[in-house]
């Protein structure tokens, strides 16, 4: 009779009997955790970690060193000689470097106005840059804002300040006049989108870390998926194209990031330094690998934490053993650069997928459905 | 004698309520699906912005159309959608959503979901089924009125085909990893402890545990609770939990809704008029039965037969394949392998042309957009799709004689792997 009113026999009673008892034999298998490994881990501490330590630190950098290139060059303008052209080259360069170290945060408001684009984007259009000074237009801040990315920013500026007779083409050429104002407005522009880029980071400090959750919009996702977009780009065309690995071998000098300053190697190192700093933040306070650790997150019975520090090490090591320029490297030493390529390879596969299948992140900036 | 049984039992009459709502539901959801697809711009990032699309064997005649067309085919979807909802011209509303709906998913690969499959099954056995005969604009154009009842298969081939989904998905959770290791929930929910209330407690293993045991459990059992007609009210509230649970949780779209709204076809006419009774909505009085019917023709039965053993078959035949299907990918789509697992993965590509020893190498970003360039990296039939692809480009540029490599990082539930694929894909 029992039957007739519960339509499940005897034998899958016992069976979801012995199921409850897997279920708490894998339980128990599972609750030997390492005492060193803390039971609790607040992933809006470590947001808070990276955004106080490692975004807005580089972001007030390179507003200041945006203001001292605009201030160098105001006093280029007045008083155009070589040590002068030398101080303002080497503003630039410091700017550069600097903002190097903001790529790698690239994410949220900031990814969705482009504003890193109107900062870095490259090659410049040499072409327009011309157009622009032998046209007729006033140079000013607001002509530079109107212009494209590909006109603007610190390429823009690169070209202006290191052509090959840059202080002859400041001084005594026919458009040196309107050269020197075009170079304060594109000064004072990426003056201006510092202190917005800044400015934005200030008012999102405070989302960014407690933005916790794990849809393609939150703060962890959009991290690591930016760390991967700055490995790749070191790949594809900071490392990649001038390697000629696109071109079946045959080296492509010219595609390299800063090609008249001569500091790309300088520049790829300072993108994997603030990619180290954006996985640690302050050393001392919970940072993504802690959070690897607390997940114990392993590859080969190692901390895959230790794996992804060691594999970014050695690729901070190996830049520093590129010989600078790097568009003559690619061609007198290019197993060098292959070996760097090899390594960062090596380290966005840590990251991209490793790491990202212990974080159940996704990769990829954009929503999507799955199922 | 128990054949005959249930050919009588197929076409016997039934109330056509619980067709009727399936039906507006299912309309509605679509409805609200097309628009959001629409809103979310993926028209344009999925179809039109992708130079390159992994076709599904057999099926590379389906192509991208011009933009207007794709919209078009979108917004046909959509009206159709609407159609089916409002029961108008059903018939033609049915197989053009169909159609609409099918080759949009038949595009690309990287864009399969185990609910838009689902989807396009149940609009292909609309096709067949007259949900139209009551509350549908249909029935009130006609001279005859709505009609209370339907062949009980009608309601029946939908019963079963949610039923094989929940099974099915159910089967696929029944692994080591799911079951032992409480993989990927484990990932999944340390990954969402900012959930209100719970999520304190998603990063302690005995939650993830409950959560994949209780959703493996559920899937396997909820056909048997919603076909029961006394546990049909709970295990319909447990139907509703789950699915937000889900919605909650994971970006899966629109996948609970139409679960919970599908789910609708279980409880019959009777259930829908208690439950209307509570909030004093009239129903109409149950009809006088019919007059015992005919058997179902064998045609009829011989193509149930076939639907319902190409739909037992299909999740099935990754067993024929040598290998964990999870990492072969092979037999994997529509087999109803939901979401059974985190997998990530990242695809090097090492061209060289054995006469001029050139060497090239691709990442398939450059390529491919980033989604299309995720779901690529981790299956290995798109991964061989995509060397086939880069063969043709090179070809075209005089590199016939082209030796591919593939390096392949894989991680599936925290276990990874680095694969290298040469020439024809064998890892």
């Amino acid at each position: 009779m029992i039957y007739m009113k519960f339509p499940f026999p005897k034998p899958s009673i016992a069976l979801f009997g012995i199921a409850i008892g897997l279920l708490i034999w894998s339980i128990s298998c599972n609750s030997g955790t390492d005492p060193e490994i803390p039971t609790e881990f607040d992933r809006a501490v470590m947001l808070q970690n990276i955004g106080e330590n490692g975004l807005l630190p580089v972001h007030v950098d390179f507003m200041e060193k945006s203001k001292t290139l605009h201030t160098a060059s105001r006093t280029f303008v007045q008083q155009a000689s070589q040590a002068s052209l030398e101080e303002v080259q080497q503003a630039w360069l410091a700017c550069k470097k600097s903002f190097k170290r903001c790529e790698v945060y690239n994410i949220n408001e900031v990814r969705e106005v482009f504003i890193h684009n109107k900062i870095d984007k490259w090659p410049t259009k040499v072409q327009f840059l011309e157009n622009n000074l032998q046209g007729i237009d006033e140079l000013t801040e607001a002509f530079v804002e109107n212009s494209g990315s590909t006109s603007k920013g610190l390429p823009a500026i690169e070209y202006f300040l290191f052509a090959e007779d840059a202080l002859a083409s400041f001084s005594t050429d026919s458009l040196a006049s309107r050269r020197l104002t075009y170079l304060v407005a594109l000064t004072e522009n990426l003056q201006n989108r510092a202190n917005e880029l800044h400015q934005m980071w200030e008012n999102n400090l405070a989302e960014f870390s407690t933005n916790t959750e794990n849809f393609s919009k939150g703060s962890l996702n959009q991290l690591v998926n930016s760390q991967c977009a700055v490995l790749e780009k070191i790949l594809t065309d900071k490392l990649g194209d001038p390697l000629g690995r696109d071109t079946g071998g045959d080296p492509q000098p010219d595609k390299v990031e800063a090609y008249l300053s001569q500091v790309s190697i300088d520049l790829i190192q300072e993108n994997l330094i603030s990619l180290k700093a954006s996985f640690l933040g302050d050393d001392s306070k919970p940072g993504l690998g802690d959070l690897l650790d607390f997940l114990e997150a392993k590859q080969d019975d190692q901390l895959l934490s230790s794996i992804i520090i060691a594999q970014m090490d050695a690729c901070i090591a190996q830049a520093a053993l590129v010989p600078s320029p790097l568009q003559e490297t690619v061609l007198t030493q290019p197993e060098v650069v292959d070996d760097l390529y090899e390594r960062v390879l090596d380290l966005t596969g840590s990251i991209k997928v490793d790491m990202a299948n212990q974080l159940g992140i996704l990769i990829t900036f954009k929503d999507t459905d799955g199922d | 004698m128990g054949i005959e049984l249930l050919r009588k039992r197929l076409n016997q009459s039934s109330e056509a309520i619980p067709l009727a709502i399936f039906r507006i539901v299912f309309g509605g959801i679509m409805v609200i699906s097309q628009v959001r697809f629409l809103s979310k711009g993926w028209i344009e990032d999925l179809f039109l912005y992708p130079s390159f699309h992994f076709s599904y064997t057999g099926f590379s005649w389906i192509q991208v159309l011009p933009e207007f067309w794709m919209y078009g085919l979108l917004i046909l979807s959509l009206f159709s959608a609407l159609g089916i909802a409002f029961g108008l011209w059903y018939r033609l509303a049915t197989i053009s959503f169909f159609l609409s709906f099918t080759y949009l998913e038949l595009i690309d690969k990287a864009w399969y979901l185990n609910h838009y499959y689902f989807v396009s099954l149940v609009a292909f056995l609309l096709i067949f089924v007259p949900a139209n005969r009551m509350w549908s604009l249909d029935s009130l154009r006609s001279r005859e009125g709505w009609n209370p009842f339907v062949p009980f298969w009608t309601i029946a081939i939908l019963r079963f085909q949610l039923c094989v989904v929940y099974f099915f998905a159910g089967i696929a959770k029944l692994k080591y990893d799911w079951l032992i290791l409480a993989e990927p929930m484990k990932t999944w929910l340390s990954a969402r402890t900012d959930f209100p209330i719970l999520g304190e407690l998603f990063d302690e293993a005995w939650m993830a545990h409950a959560f994949s045991w209780g959703g493996a459990i559920y899937d396997v059992s909820i056909p048997i609770f919603l076909l029961w007609s006394k546990s049909r009210p709970y295990a319909y509230i447990a139907v509703i939990g789950f699915h937000l649970m889900t919605w909650l949780l994971f970006p899966i779209g629109m996948f609970p809704w139409i679960m919970i709204g599908g789910s609708l076809i279980f409880l019959e006419a009777q259930d829908w008029r208690k439950l209307l009774h509570y909030v004093r909505l009239p129903l109409p009085a149950r009809p006088r039965p019919m007059l015992p019917s005919n058997s179902i023709a064998s045609w009829k039965l011989l193509l149930i037969s076939c639907y319902v053993s190409i739909q037992l078959c299909l999740p099935l035949r990754h067993h024929l394949y040598p290998g964990d299907v999870l990492w072969n990918e092979k037999g994997l789509r529509f087999a109803w392998h939901v979401m059974v697992m985190e997998k990530n993965g990242m695809a090097t590509y090492y061209l060289k042309d054995l006469e001029s020893a050139k060497e090239w190498t691709i990442y398939p970003s450059e390529y491919l957009i980033p989604a299309q360039e995720r779901q690529m990296s981790f299956q290995p039939d798109m991964i061989h799709q995509f060397a086939d692809h880069l063969r043709q480009l090179w070809r075209a540029d005089g590199y016939e004689h082209l030796e591919i490599r593939v390096e392949n990082r894989v991680c599936i539930n925290k276990q990874c792997k680095t694969l290298e694929w040469i020439e024809d894909g064998t890892p």
